[in-house]
């Protein structure tokens, strides 16, 4: 029993570190010699892969290290191009003859149909996709903890006003809120060229996507909670005199609901992957000239490629988008679904 | 006789307070969403930099009296209604037949991989299920790693076809893990049951196991009815999620639904046209909701008990 609840908690931390990893890899670009930043980026996506498909390898969890495997590459890319930004341009060729160039020594995965080179695309897109992702779980997970723990008030006004407030975005279908959102703000940037910068509106769209996503949350933090206050430890340290924030901050939230709450987290990772790339190919197709203007996401990239997916021509041009796009969300899937199983174990 | 007339009250006085709840929600989610898109709304930009010309309480006023919901602010002339009615149809019926094939999916994958089954029997459907399980597990799980608008890609280019209600509904069964979310609510609801004691004593007891789907009488059965009332609220929820990949479908497939009149009444801003939209979207997942939970009340084998 103990080292499976050992074991759990292990991996949980392994997966904080995971989606934390970006952060050391992030601050390299303070070093000012390039070479050694070169080598310790790599050192240091290296060996965080390592340690972390490592101990999920000696805890016996084959999904979470499949997960990582999946994901981690990712995620080191998503980084590289905020690292080494001078080698990384979404530069649109100007010459029309010379746009689509299949793979080869110059352009290793080929350019698009405007000319850009897709390694740099998928590269500066996916570290867009990231930040969004990350920044979009974040807002979901600390709006929803703090919905969750609303939801389980003794004061029912404070209850009935976060169980509206959490309704209202359980029922709001999330495309039409995010269109609306974005729709607004890009229709608005059109008029006005000074009304919004890149970063207040990549600031407003991750706000909406987790707005969106707080029900996620916030239900499972509302069910988990009712459901282990009613338990007998719980009935027990309060009637042995434990101050009840104690009991609820150490002995339910951090000792019984983290753990689930990370996994719910891994999970909607790759849902707001989803959210936001999808968010991304639906502007980009049915919003034409106020679609996303010049931002590069995975989801924009395979708007783009769409002809020749559908035509079957230039295959290339869709496929590492696509790829990374589902990596993304298998990985998440694996390494939720693996601690779920670990959780079981542990149950 | 007096236990059955006070059981029977109860069970009314329940199923009253069931119809009043989604009245009084239903009225408060209508007018919270229908206002947040106004206020969103408002803030379009337009020539003269007044997008909207008329107030919330003006609309809410129109719609209270007219029980219509205006007339197009682009479209002069038409009711927005008029514009609508096809689309509406078309979303409803594709968000519909979506939610019920990914509910029979994930229900089927569920009860197909978990129920218990004879462990004595060592018979050949018994191997075949243990050989399938990885396959089927693994299958669901890449499959629904795909986003709505990528599966559509490759439906596109293996059978070249670009209009096809049966690419669009796999498209949304399976995309963004619909199907997939579906199994492991089903899974994890349905394996809770069978730990239950009652399940134990009865296995232990040697009531009838199952081989392939749960057989009527047999353990299966007697847990998946149990868990039916819980995973039918479940299913329901979903149905925001369903309608948002609806949407992308219908702008993929060219199909005649709700996203293009939202998309193009948002870029004409015409607000008459979007606040319709919205509201009958909250209207439909209140009503499927509402639905799910009174069959969920009926079916709950604990309502004799009432």
């Amino acid at each position: 029993m103990r080292t499976s609840v050992n074991r759990f908690l292990l991996s949980s931390l392994k997966i904080l570190m995971l989606f934390l990893s970006p952060i050391p890899l992030s601050l390299l670009k303070f070093v000012p010699d390039e070479r050694w930043r070169i080598y310790l980026y790599a050192w240091t996506s290296i060996s965080l892969l390592f340690v972390l498909v490592m101990s999920s390898v000696v805890a016996r969890s084959k999904l979470v290290a499949a997960g990582l495997i999946l994901l981690y590459p990712m995620i080191a890319c998503a980084t590289v191009a905020s690292i080494f930004p001078r080698y990384f341009s979404a530069e649109i060729n100007s010459i029309f003859f010379d746009r689509v160039i299949p793979p080869n020594y110059i352009h290793i995965l080929g350019t698009d149909f405007t000319g850009r080179d897709i390694l740099h695309s998928v590269i500066l897109g996916g570290g867009n996709t990231y930040h969004m992702a990350f920044y979009s779980t974040c807002v979901a997970t600390i709006l929803g903890v703090l919905a969750g723990v609303l939801l389980v008030s003794n004061n029912h006004i404070v209850k009935i006003v976060a169980n509206s407030l959490v309704e209202v975005f359980e029922i709001f279908p999330w495309l039409f809120l995010l269109i609306l959102v974005v729709g607004v703000l890009n229709m608005r940037s059109q008029q006005s060229v000074f009304f919004l910068s890149e970063e207040t509106r990549t600031a407003a769209v991750a706000l909406a996507i987790g707005l969106s996503c707080i029900p996620v949350i916030a239900r499972l933090l509302q069910r988990l909670i009712e459901s282990l206050c009613e338990k007998e430890f719980v009935k027990t340290l309060l009637a042995s005199g434990v101050s009840r924030t104690k009991v609820f901050v150490y002995n339910i939230i951090w000792k019984n609901v983290f753990p689930d709450l990370l996994m719910q987290v891994s999970f909607l990772f790759g849902l707001t992957v989803i959210i936001d790339s999808s968010l991304d190919f639906m502007m980009e197709i049915g919003f034409g000239d106020y679609g996303k203007g010049g931002y590069i996401s995975w989801g924009t990239l395979l708007a783009d490629a769409r002809q020749s997916a559908i035509f079957g021509k230039d295959l290339w041009i869709v496929l590492v988008p696509g790829i990374g796009v589902v990596f993304t969300i298998l990985g998440t899937n694996l390494i939720g679904e693996g601690l779920a199983l670990e959780h079981k174990v542990r149950d | 006789m007096l236990k059955r007339t006070e059981a029977s009250s109860s069970y009314l006085t329940l199923l009253k307070f069931i119809c009043l709840r989604f009245l009084v929600k239903t009225l408060f989610l209508f007018l919270l969403t229908t206002f947040i898109t106004y206020t969103l709304l408002s803030y379009l930009p337009a020539s003269d930099n007044e997008a909207i010309t008329f107030s919330y309480a003006d609309w809410l006023t129109n719609l209270i009296e007219t029980q219509d919901f205006g007339y197009s602010d682009f479209h002069i002339g038409q009711t927005v209604i008029s514009r609508i009615l096809v689309g509406t149809r078309t979303t409803i019926l594709v968000s519909t037949i979506t939610l019920l094939l990914s509910s029979l999916i994930g229900t089927g994958f569920a009860l197909f991989l978990y129920s218990p089954q004879n462990l004595l029997w060592q018979g050949p459907k018994f191997r075949m299920r243990r050989l399938l399980r990885i396959p089927l597990w693994s299958t669901i799980y890449v499959v629904s790693s795909f986003p709505v608008y990528l599966l559509g890609y490759f439906l596109f280019y293996a059978f070249h076809s670009d209009v096809n209600l049966l690419f669009a509904l796999l498209c949304c069964v399976f995309g963004s893990g619909l199907a997939l979310e579906m199994f492991r609510n089903v899974s994890f609801v349905y394996r809770s049951e069978l730990a239950k004691p009652y399940i134990q004593n009865a296995l232990a007891l040697g009531l009838r196991t199952t081989n392939w789907i749960p057989g009527v009488g047999s353990v299966a059965w007697h847990a998946f009815r149990n868990v039916i009332p819980i995973i039918l609220p479940l299913f329901s929820s979903k149905l925001p999620f369903i309608l948002s990949s609806v949407f992308l479908i219908e702008i993929m497939f060219e199909m005649p639904g709700l996203s293009d009149s939202f998309l193009s009444g948002l870029l004409n801003r015409d607000a008459h046209m979007v606040l319709a939209i919205i509201a009958l979207s909250v209207l439909f997942i209140q009503i499927v909701s509402f639905l799910s939970e009174l069959i969920a009340f009926l079916l709950n084998p604990d309502k004799s008990s009432l």
